[in-house]
């Protein structure tokens, strides 16, 4: 099991900590309910270290992505930031990523835990055939802390000397927070106003008592994955192991918005020009139920009694206060206000296909 | 930590015996490994139960679990109280977050059942 920098702060918090993708994360501090609520109200403080950090350098380091990826990895500007996926020849997700670009020729990408490995190995061989981009996998030298909720500016602003104001979402710059060199973003995986920092391991412990100290004033709440995913489904963030996989392609899971097909050849875009033009047989959709109970993962869905789907992302919504979940469907269940029924332990329950977010009071 | 007077069972359900009545919840150790109750699925009230029996379901914000009767017999009442406030059962698991109330048919069921300390040795064992 593999340890981020930050665990003995966890440990000295009194988190509940579970294995999760090869690591010892923290599940929760105080209660998945109370950070939850924290975030949504105030500022949660986030260990997300588990996650893989690849940097690719060099004048081809823009080809290799615009082969990998399925985003218009060429217009991405210094300074930006891709939400992406990267599939294999059959159009499948090897893994949801974030690209950045914070010089003229250095990217890089923020991959799952699950998946950081994979990752890499994957932009290695995708380079192989590439003169002038050397790929660098910083995941042990660097750590990463999510500072997430409507006053995380608040917070933030004191430390650092860039302009807040002015770092628009999914924006990233090379500054200093707390005098500890870094790149800070303004994106996560809240549906909050809220940053990223990606910064040196040895010194993130110090960084992240700085945060829990001065972000006391603003009801800051150290949160664990327990809440990390309960705020992730409330916007309809789909996640890589449930959501998707490598037997899904992104239209599949209605990732559509992630994929140009016009911008060149990329990895598995034949499949996804043909599932365009052909429809695809599944769909990823969300719903929420329409009485009392929690929808989990592996569970049926169904209409007028018949199997039609499976539940891949499940639980009970803090905010909404009801179940919510998304799940693959045959596609011609997936139109919004469907009527649909989740097999919850032998009980059908009534529940209606939705637009994502179902939270649409976050102010990322 | 582990109240006197209560009757424990090896799934961490508690039954506090008045008369013929078991009054039914789950221990501290339970809600504690749960997290955030965000929902109960519980029985009807006039339903014949076995012992051993999964009566009802808890829902967390991390998973769902089963609850098991460790007695036989009818329900009698559920807590209404949950359904409005499901977190009294981490708040108050001995308490207001009891679950169901059951008239037992043998009461004599309730004496295999683990008294505190035992229950107390139970949960060291299994923690190591």
């Amino acid at each position: 099991m593999k340890r981020t920098p930050l665990y003995d702060e966890h440990k000295k918090l009194g988190a509940k900590i579970v294995p999760f993708a090869g690591w010892e994360m923290p599940l929760s501090y105080t209660g998945v309910l109370e950070e939850h609520r924290a975030t949504r109200s105030a500022v949660g403080l986030f260990d997300v270290s588990h996650m893989g950090r690849i940097e690719l350098t060099g004048p081809a380091a823009v080809e290799l992505l615009n082969r990998v990826a399925t985003s218009p990895a060429k217009k991405l500007a210094v300074g930006g930031m891709q939400y992406a996926l990267a599939c294999n020849e059959q159009g499948g997700v090897l893994d949801d990523i974030m690209i950045y670009r914070f010089d003229e020729r250095r990217y890089f990408v923020c991959a799952n835990a699950s998946n950081a490995e994979k990752i890499d190995q994957w932009l290695r061989k995708q380079a192989a055939g590439l003169s002038g981009v050397d790929v660098t996998d910083r995941s042990a030298e660097l750590a990463q802390i999510a500072v997430q909720g409507p006053r995380s500016r608040e917070l933030m602003k004191p430390l650092t000397a860039v302009d807040l104001d002015r770092l628009k979402l999914r924006h990233c710059i090379e500054t200093k927070v707390a005098g500890v060199p870094m790149l800070l973003s303004r994106s996560g995986y809240t549906g909050e106003l809220g940053y990223e920092l990606y910064l040196p391991a040895d010194r993130t412990p110090g960084v992240w008592e700085t945060l829990l100290h001065e972000g006391a004033t603003y009801g800051l709440k150290p949160c664990g994955l327990g809440c990390r995913d309960t705020l992730r489904l409330e916007m309809g963030y789909p996640l890589y192991g449930n959501d998707m996989d490598e037997t899904a392609t992104p239209l599949e899971a209605s990732l559509d918005f992630a994929v140009d097909l016009a911008k060149g050849d990329f990895i598995g875009r034949e499949v996804m020009r043909r599932q365009k033009e052909d429809g695809v047989s599944r769909k990823l959709i969300g719903f929420e139920l329409l009485r009392q109970g929690v929808p989990r993962h592996g569970h049926a869905i169904l209409c007028d009694g018949k199997e039609i789907g499976v539940v891949t992302s499940g639980n009970h919504s803090p905010s909404l206060n009801k179940g919510i979940g998304m799940g693959y469907v045959q596609t011609r269940f997936a139109e919004v206000g469907g009527k649909i029924q989740i097999d919850i332990r032998g009980n059908a329950v009534p529940a209606l296909v939705v637009e994502r977010p179902f939270y649409k009071k976050g102010k990322a | 930590m582990i109240p006197e007077g209560l009757r424990y069972h090896t799934e961490h359900e508690w039954i506090r015996q008045e008369n013929q009545t078991a009054v039914l919840g789950i221990t501290h150790f339970a809600q504690d490994a749960l997290g955030d109750v965000v929902y109960l699925e519980l029985p009807k009230v006039g339903v014949e139960v076995r012992s051993g029996q999964e009566i009802g379901e808890v829902e967390s914000t991390k998973t769902t679990s089963p609850v098991y009767t460790p007695v036989s017999g009818k329900i009698m009442a559920v807590n209404e109280e949950l359904k409005e406030k499901p977190e009294l059962v981490n708040q108050d698991p001995y308490g207001r977050g009891w679950i169901v109330k059951i008239q037992m048919s043998d009461p004599s069921e309730a004496k295999h059942l683990m008294d505190a300390r035992q229950y107390g040795a139970y949960l060291k064992e299994k923690a190591d």
